[in-house]
């Protein structure tokens, strides 16, 4: 993200959905201040899917805990079930921390990224560049729907017939250890990139 | 092996970002630094709020489940508004106190324990200035508290 960049806003719609009116006040007076000017503001998961049905929008920003129907479920249901105008919309869920019986749903829902609470204005700024660049392909499988989870679109690999390489990071998700995932381990585990080792 | 089916993503936002008009990176970034300068002070008196709903919830006679429950959502509402915090205190402290409660099977004495330690590290924390020889004493602290649950967890098994 250079400073120099141009950014236009002012013509995009994007759906907040958070039961934290602070939160909520927050996320929109970010959004605004890049040039965001048509926002529409839900409390809880329900309600957003009710709005997903009917409008369109070009970005959803969702918290991953909401009371009924939570972020990633929402997302899960959008990417699977929602219109074909909302069923590429990026996605970014917002955590203020992310529970380990979650890891996986987090993974697995079909979010373009999650981004930790509180939100910086840098990161959500370069996170929403990077979904409206549209590099990554769209995946559609029984067991996932969603931006293709393999951050450097490498494809899959010829030589190897399970389509994995040997370097690739395992399948399997290991059990979560130490403190709270950062921002950096987020991304990580959106967009697994290939083992350095 | 199922079906996968490909296809280019191609966000609308895309094209509108690059349409004429706008504002460069730069301006975007001081715009919204001030936004969140105008709502430090809202954000700091709902941690206000979030600390009393904390102490009420702890005095609340709540089932330990249900009181797990909403005071990890508590906690959570504090991390959200913690970037009006001077520091980043009292956010690893309230996180600190969410892995707590996600990995707390039940609030044995000692676990409750530690949930107040939380708070009250919490409260010292909240408005204070950027004091990193004052905070890490605390955090260490409530890190030594929450490794110690952990290994009672884990011999608990």
């Amino acid at each position: 993200m250079q400073p120099s960049q141009y950014i236009n806003l002012d013509k995009a719609r994007a759906l907040i959905v958070d039961d934290n009116p602070q939160s909520q006040d927050i996320i929109v007076g970010v959004l605004t201040s890049f040039g965001l000017r048509n926002v529409v503001r839900k409390a809880g998961g329900l309600e957003a899917q009710d709005e997903l049905k009917y409008q369109s929008f070009d970005l959803v920003l969702a918290n991953g805990a909401l009371p009924d129907l939570d972020g990633y479920d929402l997302t899960r249901w959008l990417r699977r079930e929602a219109d074909e105008a909302n069923r590429m919309t990026p996605v970014i869920l917002l955590t203020s921390h992310t529970r380990r019986s979650l890891v996986e749903k987090a993974r697995d829902c079909g979010a373009n990224f999650i981004v930790t609470k509180p939100v910086s204005p840098a990161v959500m700024l370069e996170r929403i560049l990077w979904v409206a660049k549209g590099d990554r392909l769209f995946i559609e499988c029984e067991a996932y729907v969603g931006p293709d989870r393999r951050w450097r679109n490498l494809g899959p690999p010829v030589e190897f017939p399970d389509g994995r390489r040997r370097d690739d990071q395992s399948i399997e998700l290991g059990e979560a250890g130490g403190q709270n995932m950062s921002q950096d381990e987020l991304d990580a585990l959106i967009k697994p990139m290939r083992s350095i080792a | 092996m199922s079906e996968v089916k490909k296809s280019r993503m191609k966000p609308r936002l895309g094209q509108l970002m690059t349409q004429k008009g706008g504002m460069y990176v730069a301006e975007a970034l001081k715009r919204a630094d001030a936004t969140l300068e105008t709502l430090r002070e809202p954000s700091l008196t709902g941690i206000d709020a979030y600390i009393a709903a904390l102490d009420a919830l702890l005095a609340s006679g709540l089932d330990d489940a249900a009181l797990i429950e909403a005071l990890y959502a508590r906690s959570g509402d504090i991390v959200s508004l913690s970037g009006a915090e001077r520091s980043t205190a009292v956010q690893v402290a309230a996180r600190s106190l969410c892995d707590l409660l996600d990995e707390a099977d039940g609030l044995s004495p000692s676990a409750l324990a530690g949930v107040k330690v939380h708070v009250a590290s919490i409260k010292l924390l909240h408005r204070a200035p950027d004091n990193p020889a004052l905070q890490a004493p605390i955090l260490q602290g409530l890190a030594s508290v929450l490794e110690k649950q952990r290994g009672e967890g884990k011999a608990q098994g």
